[in-house]
């Protein structure tokens, strides 16, 4: 697409602004501070996600399953209509999970650092609004400044997974995940085990494996984690969970060998 | 004192890259200006190192001629903040990583002139890190960004650049 | 031809060799080369006037000089041959079926035999220069500047360089580590071990002028003016060598006679030299310059860029009389004193103090307050010498002829002996300690771990830089001192001279003493120990754990050592390739040979994968939006990046020293390991710079 939208948090072309136009990466680093606060004042008051909060608590945490239910089926929707094969449905699916996943691994990780008795307190009303209303008074406010220690960064192939299965659950389908097994046979597989998974709940089973979506959360967080793999989808129906899924999670040898190294 | 900062992609590429020197300050003499990109670049293998190290302090591979591999954070069990972790003639570098392994790092030049070691403080760049990583995680959630393109919000380099004149020039 | 010790030192002048990997013991063989025994050659004018008309050297030396360094290699017998290559190729099977195999010290584990030759030790002594410098960074950096402009006239600029590089690295430390032949008071290693004392048959000599020769030679300390008094002449082995001509049957005869007669009523032995022929249709060599030279020597070589020729069968001659020599004269002299020096002073004294520190003080405080008992001789400022004959001197002597004969233990534990006798001599202390810690990494082969690193080298060092910035000190107070009372001093320095002409140390030296900058002279010291010490480390199989401290030093040396500026940026080069190798040893294999580099990329420089727009089309690629990642398990167990900011660096320098070739393969180095990074290659950037001016020079 255009690169007018990829220019991030602003609809306003930042060649306009000739007293900061941004960070041009084809010039290189630009010099100085901002020497009166006013030079910012063009910039600052433009609504951008850069005035939102990263709180957890900024925006209602829940939605209605309903509505979830109708932007997946969007979702499905739309992938199968652009898609020649069945693999391809599976395919778009798993890369819109993906980009979700790199988000994810950042935001969930910086917000599990905020420690929940922060000052920070959250201003509830103008986020409701959207972007389009964006309040001066969000500008000093950052969590950042109340985290003493940022949460550990995930080293282990095993605690990343831990990660997965109990923070990423918990945010996506409101409980962690049924299980995280280690393949007996492979070294580098892993299952995490959904018992009955949210998503795909209202989805009678086809040939398409709509949980692709949820493949593609788990190695878009482990790939931005520099824990490259490769995560599918597995139906196991059992007596009391009919819509059982495995997600496999098969790391590549070098992840292996870097624990080898590390150790 | 003048200070270098980028941060850098998976692909070694640098998605945004700032100086942060203001008339009052000294600035970076112009043969060094063009050298502190590769400066930067030279200590990534540093950072690499340092961002697999399970246990920094007890790693049996840390030298003792100091500077070589160093990082003071292990106590407190965060290793997002790397501390100072390379030096290159008078300069000392700091380096930050985010949870999707982008290395936030930092050239600290001294202010005076005569190439004494700058020392670090670490409170405060560890502040700023830390502010400039929310600020890359409310970049991230926009969906029209892609990761590992450079940020050429101005209102992201505005931010950064009010945060740096608040806790790294004074 | 496969590479030798002597191509390799010498690669421009032998390109076809250029793209040989590096030698792996290459730094240990120049060590050896380096403190190789000496061997001083004296004359008289007659057969230098036989040499000078038949051959073009000024000298016996001249010519003997040629054929230094290691003389197993017979490397002077490979130079390029004068005559048509029709009949180079006929004479070589010849060669082989004479039976002289020809070895290559390169590929041997064992110790070679490496010689030196100097000129007679009266001369040494007469010339020695007026300051104490190990170093003369000026004339190191002239001769740089010319060895570089004689690498840009022979090569060209797509000639393979990784291997020159590492060549005239190697061509520097070499020059640096062994730039003189100054006779220290404070180590032994430019102490001749051998003299030899030539005769020329052909012109009727005989055995008078042999015993005349040697008389001379045995009472030298005694008619040499400001003989130094930490020099032995009966530690140094006298042979003749007996000059003749191979066609003659009589002079032969005559040699043997002589021969017989020497070693009858002189106690002397003789090697045979057939020096002439009549037959002139034989091959020539044009002979190269000796690798182990001093600076000066090589300085002056180069710039009367003379070229001498030499008969083949001569040059086979003489090598094969070497070897005699070393193999059966003077290996053994050495052997035989070493084991007399441990049995009459090492032996009783590890008996009596079995490493009892008590003991040692209370010997070490008895005999210091009166003066006779006294080992070391003090001269008029106060300062201590050993003379030769001092058990101290001897020790230092045993241990740095072990260090000769590559018996790298005994060398250690003397040398650590030794440390603890000289504590309160800093400037014995200093290089005692460094040559501990050298005969640990030399004698070492893959046993060295980072504790011993740790705990027993990299001190060794630090202490020995310590004692040589102490002993620095100290001359300067004496200076001080000295020039407080400038004429008093004067007229003692006189009586004293003629007081006491034996056991003094000259006067000479302690004037130079007085006159050198002190600190200018440590510090040249100090250049050598971490040169080599950083060179050392190099060698070392485990290099992930070894290089730091090569690093560590080079980086010293950059910030505090006064060294021109063409020596900064080799050792910049240097850096840069300490930091190649630094690769973890565990993941050696997955990462490219680092010799390579240039030559291949793609481990550096995977394909650029960003992940796809969502809205592209192009299904084909089923994972493109993956982030694509390389070398997961061995990121942060290299540091390539930083070698190639060093290289950067290098090839800065070398733009700004106007080294245009030298700058252009750096640079291509550089451009390569940066191609795939976008950030390097912005407009006016300093690769960009660097390119512009480089290409106004260089096509």
């Amino acid at each position: 697409m255009s690169q007018k939208i990829i220019n991030p948090s602003t609809s306003v072309a930042p060649a306009k602004h000739s007293d900061s136009t941004g960070y041009d990466y084809t010039i290189g680093p630009q010099q100085t501070l901002p020497n009166a606060p006013s030079l910012s004042k063009a910039t600052t008051s433009l609504p951008s996600v850069y005035n939102e909060s990263l709180h957890a608590s900024a925006r209602n945490p829940q939605v209605s399953l309903a509505a979830y239910a109708f932007l997946f089926q969007e979702l499905v929707t739309q992938a199968r209509n652009a898609s020649k094969s069945v693999s391809e449905i599976e395919l778009r699916l798993h890369r819109n999970g993906y980009h979700l996943g790199i988000r994810l691994l950042e935001l969930l990780n910086f917000r599990s650092s905020v420690s929940p008795g922060s000052k920070n307190f959250f201003k509830p009303g103008n986020s409701s609004q959207g972007v389009n209303v964006a309040s001066s008074a969000f500008q000093e406010d950052s969590l950042a400044q109340g985290i003493a220690n940022m949460k550990r960064r995930d080293l282990r192939m095993v605690e990343i997974l831990q990660f997965i299965h109990g923070t990423v659950w918990s945010y996506l389908f409101g409980r962690v995940g049924d299980d995280l097994v280690k393949s007996s046979e492979r070294e580098n597989e892993f299952m995490i085990i959904d018992n009955s998974p949210l998503l795909t709940r209202f989805i009678s089973s086809t040939n398409v494996q709509c949980d692709f979506f949820v493949c593609g959360i788990i190695e878009g967080i482990l790939d931005s984690a520099s824990f490259p793999c490769n995560v599918t989808a597995h139906s196991v129906p059992e007596q009391n969970f009919d819509q059982k899924v495995v997600f496999v999670v098969r790391f590549e040898p070098q992840v292996l060998e870097r624990e080898a190294l590390r150790s | 004192m003048p200070c270098y900062f980028a941060i850098i992609g998976a692909k070694d590429n640098p998605i945004y890259e700032a100086e942060f020197t203001s008339p009052q300050l000294n600035q970076f003499p112009p043969e060094l200006k063009e050298l502190n990109p590769f400066i930067l670049h030279a200590s990534l293998d540093i950072v690499e190192d340092l961002q697999w190290q399970t246990h920094p302090q007890a790693g049996g591979n840390t030298s003792t001629s100091g500077g070589f591999l160093r990082s003071r954070h292990s106590a407190s069990n965060s290793n997002c903040y790397l501390g100072k972790i390379d030096h290159f003639y008078g300069l000392a570098i700091t380096a930050y990583l985010s949870y999707g392994n982008m290395k936030f790092v930092m050239i600290h030049s001294s202010n005076s002139n005569n190439g004494a070691p700058v020392q670090i403080e670490d409170g405060p760049v560890k502040s700023f890190y830390q502010e400039v990583h929310e600020l890359y995680v409310k970049t991230l959630m926009n969906p029209f960004y892609k990761l590992n393109d450079p940020i050429t919000s101005p209102v992201f380099d505005n931010r950064v650049r009010a945060l740096a004149k608040r806790y790294l020039t004074r | 031809m496969p590479l030798s010790y002597e191509r390799y030192m010498n690669l421009v002048l032998h390109l076809d060799s250029a793209l040989e990997p590096v030698p792996q013991e290459i730094s240990r063989k120049i060590v050896s080369g380096a403190v190789s025994p000496v061997v001083t050659v004296t004359s008289n004018e007659v057969l230098d006037q036989h040499i000078q008309d038949s051959y073009g050297f000024d000298s016996l030396y001249m010519l003997l000089r040629h054929f230094g360094d290691c003389v197993s290699d017979r490397d002077q017998a490979e130079s390029d041959i004068v005559e048509d290559e029709q009949e180079a190729s006929n004479l070589n099977p010849n060669v082989v079926t004479r039976g002289r195999t020809r070895s290559n010290s390169l590929f041997q584990r064992s110790s070679s035999q490496f010689l030196r030759f100097t000129r007679p030790l009266t001369d040494l002594i007469g010339t020695r220069e007026s300051h104490d410098l190990l170093f003369d960074y000026h004339s190191l950096e002239v001769f740089l500047q010319q060895y570089l402009s004689l690498v840009e006239q022979k090569t060209t600029a797509n000639t393979p360089h990784v291997l020159l590089q590492h060549s005239l690295y190697h061509k520097f430390f070499t020059t640096a580590i062994s730039s003189t032949s100054h006779l220290s008071p404070y180590e032994s290693f430019n102490h001749p071990v051998a003299s030899l004392l030539a005769l020329d048959i052909s012109k009727d000599q005989n055995y008078e002028d042999a015993r005349d020769l040697l008389i001379a030679f045995k009472n030298m300390h005694n008619n040499t003016p400001h003989f130094p008094a930490f020099i032995n002449i009966n530690d140094v082995l006298p042979v003749f060598l007996l000059c003749f001509q191979e066609n003659s049957r009589e002079q032969f005869e005559a040699c043997q006679s002589l021969a017989k007669m020497l070693k009858k009523q002189l106690f002397v032995e003789s090697i045979l030299l057939p020096c002439w022929n009549e037959n002139k249709e034989t091959v020539s060599c044009i002979l190269h310059q000796p690798v182990m030279s001093s600076l000066e020597e090589t300085m002056l070589s180069m710039m009367k860029n003379d070229q001498y020729e030499l008969p083949l069968p001569l040059i086979n001659n003489i090598y094969d009389r070497l070897t005699t020599f070393t193999e059966e004269l003077m290996i053994p002299f050495m052997k035989r004193k070493i084991s007399f020096w441990e049995e009459t002073i090492l032996q009783p004294r590890k008996s009596i103090f079995p490493n009892s520190k008590f003991f040692r003080k209370l010997m070490a405080k008895s005999p210091t307050p009166s003066t006779n008992n006294d080992s070391a001789t003090h001269n008029s400022q106060g300062l201590a010498y050993f003379a030769a004959t001092s058990n101290e001197f001897l020790l230092r002597k045993l241990a740095d002829w072990s260090f000769m004969l590559s018996d790298f233990k005994t060398a250690y534990s003397t040398y650590d002996l030794l440390s603890k006798d000289f504590e309160v001599h800093p400037e014995y202390l200093a290089p005692c300690l460094e040559w501990c810690a050298l005969s640990v990494l030399m004698g070492a082969q893959s046993i060295v771990t980072v504790k011993m690193i740790k705990n027993d080298i990299d001190p060794l060092i630090v202490r020995a830089l310590k004692s040589y910035e102490l002993s620095a000190c100290r001359a300067k107070e004496r200076n001080n001192i000295l020039k407080s009372k400038s004429l008093p001093s004067g007229s003692k320095e006189s009586i004293n001279a003629t007081g006491s002409d034996k056991n003094a140390l000259s006067d000479n030296t302690s004037a130079e003493v007085a006159t050198s900058n002190p600190h200018q002279s440590a510090q040249s010291y100090e250049t050598r120990c971490m040169l080599l010490a950083a060179e050392l480390f190099l060698s070392l199989s485990d290099t992930w754990t070894a290089t730091p401290y090569a690093i560590k030093y080079l980086e010293t040396i950059l910030n505090e050592c006064s060294i021109g500026s063409l020596s900064e940026i080799v050792i910049w080069e240097r850096l840069a390739h300490c930091y190649a190798l630094r690769v973890d040893p565990r993941i050696k294999g997955k990462v490219s040979s680092l010799e390579n580099r240039g030559l291949d990329e793609p481990e550096k420089a995977p394909e650029e994968a960003y992940e796809s727009d969502v809205e592209s089309d192009d299904d084909n690629q089923p994972y493109e939006h993956k982030i694509q990642q390389d070398c997961i398990a061995s990121i942060g167990l290299t540091r390539k990046r930083k070698s190639t900011l060093f290289r950067l660096i290098a090839a800065k320098k070398w733009v700004e020293a106007k080294q245009w070739r030298q700058a252009w393969w750096t640079y291509k180095d550089v451009e390569a390991m940066y191609a795939n990074l976008n950030f390097a290659h912005r407009k006016g950037t300093i690769l960009e710079r660097l390119r512009k001016d480089i290409q106004a020079h260089e096509t």
